[in-house]
């Protein structure tokens, strides 16, 4: 039985005394085929896990509406990261980037031609609780879209924290 | 996407996802272990390209080590709101 995250963290929430989260739910999803295979794909990365360069400001840990969005250089050494999220354990990703922004795999993924190449720009943003649907919709999200298309990325992996 | 909230996932329906069944944290897979981390990628890679359909979540067939279950902060942190 998989952990039902929805239930337990409106619990949460609700016992410390804040308003209710409104989760976002969709009926469908967006959908752009693929038209040439991976290995001819520029691909990037976002993570929502807090994650910055230890040469970039770090998030603040309890963030609520944080949509500033970083951009990550693919080439950044995997031991120069810190994390600051204090919405799940991260005391192996520390240790290791790779657990939740494989930032090392995917540039041996990229050596071995498994993907056409790694964009310059990986992200890392979104982070925290947002209440602002609207400011995500309506700006942070075609801001990204915007940065991505710059770089012409053609995949993006999201891993959501 | 790759995902450790089946239920957030399965609600908010990305056009193509795969499920990673470990604790948040470890959604891209252990720490110190490149043959855990580069399956979950590759599988997550292999999806996007042979996708047809959108709104779909494979659950991927990675174990964790021990029954878990839902942790409302990082440990020695106050969580949310202090």
């Amino acid at each position: 039985m998989t952990v039902r995250y929805i239930d337990r963290l409106n619990q949460h929430y609700r016992s410390e005394g804040f308003p209710p989260y409104s989760w976002s739910k969709y009926d469908d999803a967006p959908w752009t085929p693929l038209t040439k295979p991976l290995s001819e794909c520029r691909v990037s990365m976002l993570t929502s896990g807090g994650v910055s360069c230890s040469w970039q400001a770090p998030f603040d840990a309890d963030a609520r509406n944080d949509l500033r969005l970083l951009e990550i250089p693919s080439d950044a050494p995997a031991d120069g990261f810190v994390i600051n999220d204090s919405y799940y354990d991260h005391a192996d990703a520390d240790q290791d980037i790779n657990c939740v922004f494989p930032i090392e795999r995917l540039r041996e993924l990229e050596a071995e031609g498994v993907i056409g190449e790694l964009a310059p720009r990986l992200y890392s943003g979104f982070m925290g609780r947002i209440y602002t649907r609207s400011a995500v919709v309506q700006e942070a999200a075609p801001a990204f879209a915007a940065r991505l298309k710059e770089d012409r990325v053609n995949a993006l992996i999201l891993v959501p924290a | 996407m790759i995902a450790s909230a089946r239920d957030i996932t399965e609600s908010v329906k990305p056009p193509r996802a795969v499920f990673v069944d470990y604790p948040l944290g470890h959604q891209t897979g252990l720490p110190g272990n490149v043959e855990s981390q580069r399956a979950i990628l590759r599988s997550a890679l292999d999806v996007f390209q042979n996708a047809r359909e959108p709104g779909v979540i494979v659950d991927l067939p990675f174990r964790w080590h021990e029954d878990f279950d839902f942790r409302a902060a990082a440990p020695g942190s106050s969580g949310p709101g202090g």
